[in-house]
């Protein structure tokens, strides 16, 4: 009988069962999620548990997960991952007089431009745009899809001089920061700057797929980096902070809290030799000195998509696991699918 | 319900949606549990449910009859009137992702009357991330316009001083003007009427800030870039610019390409010490009279510059 976040209780049984069985990579990767994330903690799987009916169905732990992100997670200022009371042993900052990591450490947020169309529909409202991003919005697309977001930032960006590109993201972060003092959008997922350097010149296909991010391209993609200490509380992340998501993958057990969780890289071939750290903090300020300080400011638009199949993303990152941490990772998840 | 064994997310989502399309048995409760975000493949909550709806539309040939048929259904579920008994466990979620579903399909012939309806009821309200669920009615009804029948609305929801159901600006009307058809059979036509007079609202709106050229040949060339390879618009926006009477400076930066001898008359202007609208127009209709008497009687335009010079004597005319 399938576990529940790495503990032997069968609330979920017939839902874990139905997904395993499906055949779907997609279903049976959100499974295998539920079963050994062992990171979620007894108080926050109580609180998840809130969420889910009973006789638990495969329709109702699907409800449940996004439920529970849309209530405890994406739309609240302080976010349930913030709580000691239910998520205490994945806080990293905040937790102890003498911090884990050190508050100077840099991080890295790779934001997705193209990602944020909801949010700048809301900046376009007449009510509340700002004189000052007018020049901006001003092609901003009515029907707000992929295309025409696309077309609107390639407008923007492609080809324009440092100084326009440095205006439009100056824009686009004032917005951004304008919209989170109204709005919450968590979470803000992050790595740290030593583990996501070596990537930097790789470009912006690589810097999404690093962290286990999959959109669909062009993606205008820019780097912003600040430290701990501005990040606030850091946590570690859980499969209920990343919401119905196969890309998530648990880390095992014996992974140290200091380094978080491990995105999974999305590249197989050469595969990935040793885990990325992964936090995440509720949605924070952003200067445009978070962007100028990596050499000026990083930004790139991605144009191909990711070729590779889940369950060959999923197996080559247990297989990562298993080299970095040990043979013991099998008897925490045996299999990824 | 799992369907899709190992495909990338936009293939996923893509046999996700068309095997539902598919289903002759259909109902609206598999469209508003998607629109919540229920029982999508698990990609993630960075983009809202209707994106990934969108994206699931199939490519190519299949994708038109795929988009009417998706709006045939969307329709159904408009006509349960979802803004006045609210649907789903989040129905603000469940009505934006509908409407900007609608704004993304832009199927006129499907949407157009049941969001006009929508409209009509006035009971919408609140919203979904921050975002006004009014501004997620206005892109579907800018993206869904068949005729001129809302041109009176945003006229009205233009006017300052009151509260309107539905609040728009210069930039939103110079884009419902971009997107409306003159009349049902002349779909794919730009409305110039409504086009002449959201540039003239913008010339006005913005008369005494720096940016106002860079502004206006912005949305002058965006209209223009909707219709591709059309001829007239050197003529017509001129025509508009008699019409709605646009100030001196709009007149002079009216984008191109354009003909030489709409060249001329716009040059003629610049070059002219004339500020008043009255002088300015008649500047043109004299620049439309001596283009019409130039052209040989051969040329394409030689026809629609007499239309032009008729039209333009008119508008002086009736503005005497």
């Amino acid at each position: 009988m399938p576990p529940v976040f790495g503990r032997m209780q069968h609330p979920y049984d017939n839902a874990l069962k139905a997904w395993l069985a499906s055949g779907d990579s997609s279903w049976q990767s959100m499974a295998r999620n539920v079963m050994h994330d062992h990171r979620v903690s007894e108080a926050r799987a109580d609180a998840f548990d809130y969420f889910v009916d009973h006789p638990c169905t495969s329709a109702g732990l699907n409800r449940a997960i996004v439920d529970y992100f849309e209530k405890q997670i994406r739309n609240r200022k302080l976010p349930h991952y913030v709580y000691r009371a239910v998520n205490e042993n994945n806080l990293i900052t905040g937790r102890t007089l003498l911090p884990l990591i050190h508050e100077d450490v840099k991080l890295v947020r790779v934001l997705d431009l193209n990602g944020l169309g909801g949010v700048y529909q809301w900046a376009n409202e007449p009510v509340r745009r700002k004189r000052a991003w007018e020049l901006t919005l001003l092609k901003f697309p009515t029907a707000v899809t992929d295309s025409e977001v696309a077309r609107w930032l390639d407008e923007q960006l492609n080809g324009a001089s440092r100084e326009q590109i440095q205006r439009t993201v100056f824009t686009i972060l004032d917005i951004l920061n304008a919209y989170s003092l109204e709005e919450p959008y968590q979470p803000v997922w992050v790595t740290t700057r030593y583990a996501f350097e070596p990537h930097e010149k790789d470009g912006p296909e690589r810097w999404q797929e690093v962290l286990g991010v999959v959109s669909k391209p062009p993606r205008w993609v820019i780097l912003l980096s600040y430290t701990v200490a501005e990040a606030g509380t850091l946590a570690r992340p859980t499969i209920l902070d990343a919401g119905w998501n196969r890309y998530h993958f648990p880390s095992p057990p014996n992974a140290s809290l200091a380094i978080g969780g491990h995105p999974m890289d999305l590249r197989i071939i050469p595969r990935a030799i040793s885990p990325l750290p992964e936090y995440i903090h509720k949605q924070v300020p952003h200067k445009l000195t978070h962007w100028t300080d990596l050499d000026g400011g990083k930004i790139g638009r991605t144009s191909s998509p990711d070729p590779t199949s889940l369950a060959d993303q999923r197996w080559a990152h247990l297989d990562m696991l298993k080299d970095f941490y040990g043979s013991d990772v099998l008897s925490w998840m045996s299999s990824p699918l | 319900m799992p369907v899709n064994k190992d495909a990338e997310p936009v293939a996923g989502t893509r046999i996700v949606v068309t095997a539902w399309l598919a289903k002759e048995d259909w109902n609206s409760k598999q469209l508003t549990d998607w629109l919540q975000g229920y029982d999508l493949p698990a990609f993630g909550h960075s983009d809202e449910p209707y994106l990934w709806l969108l994206r699931g539309i199939p490519e190519a040939d299949e994708r038109y009859p795929a988009k009417k048929e998706f709006a045939r259904r969307v329709a159904a579920l408009l006509n349960e009137q979802p803004d006045v008994k609210p649907t789903g466990k989040r129905p603000e979620q469940v009505l934006y992702n509908l409407l900007m579903l609608c704004a993304g399909l832009s199927c006129s012939n499907e949407l157009a009357d049941p969001l006009f309806n929508l409209l009509q009821r006035h009971a919408l309200q609140g919203k979904w991330r921050g975002i006004d669920l009014r501004t997620a009615l206005k892109a579907a009804l800018i993206s869904n316009q068949r005729d001129l029948r809302l041109l009176p609305f945003w006229e009205d929801a233009l006017r300052d001083g009151e509260q309107r159901f539905l609040t728009i600006d210069e930039y939103d009307f110079v884009e419902a003007a971009r997107l409306m058809p003159p009349s049902a059979v002349e779909r794919g036509s730009p409305a110039l009427d409504p086009i002449g007079k959201a540039l003239k609202i913008v010339t006005e709106r913005w008369e005494h800030e720096d940016t106002r050229g860079e502004i206006f040949i912005s949305l002058a060339k965006k209209v223009i870039d909707t219709y591709p390879g059309r001829r007239m618009w050197g003529r017509d926006l001129l025509l508009q610019a008699v019409q709605q009477e646009w100030p001196k400076w709009a007149i002079e930066i009216i984008p191109g390409p354009y003909p030489e001898y709409i060249s001329r008359i716009i040059q003629n202007v610049r070059n002219s010490p004339f500020v008043t609208a009255r002088s300015v127009n008649g500047l043109i209709t004299h620049g439309f009279v001596e283009s019409e008497s130039k052209l040989p009687r051969e040329h394409p335009d030689a026809h629609s510059m007499e239309e032009a010079h008729k039209a333009s004597v008119k508008f002086l005319c009736v503005g005497a």
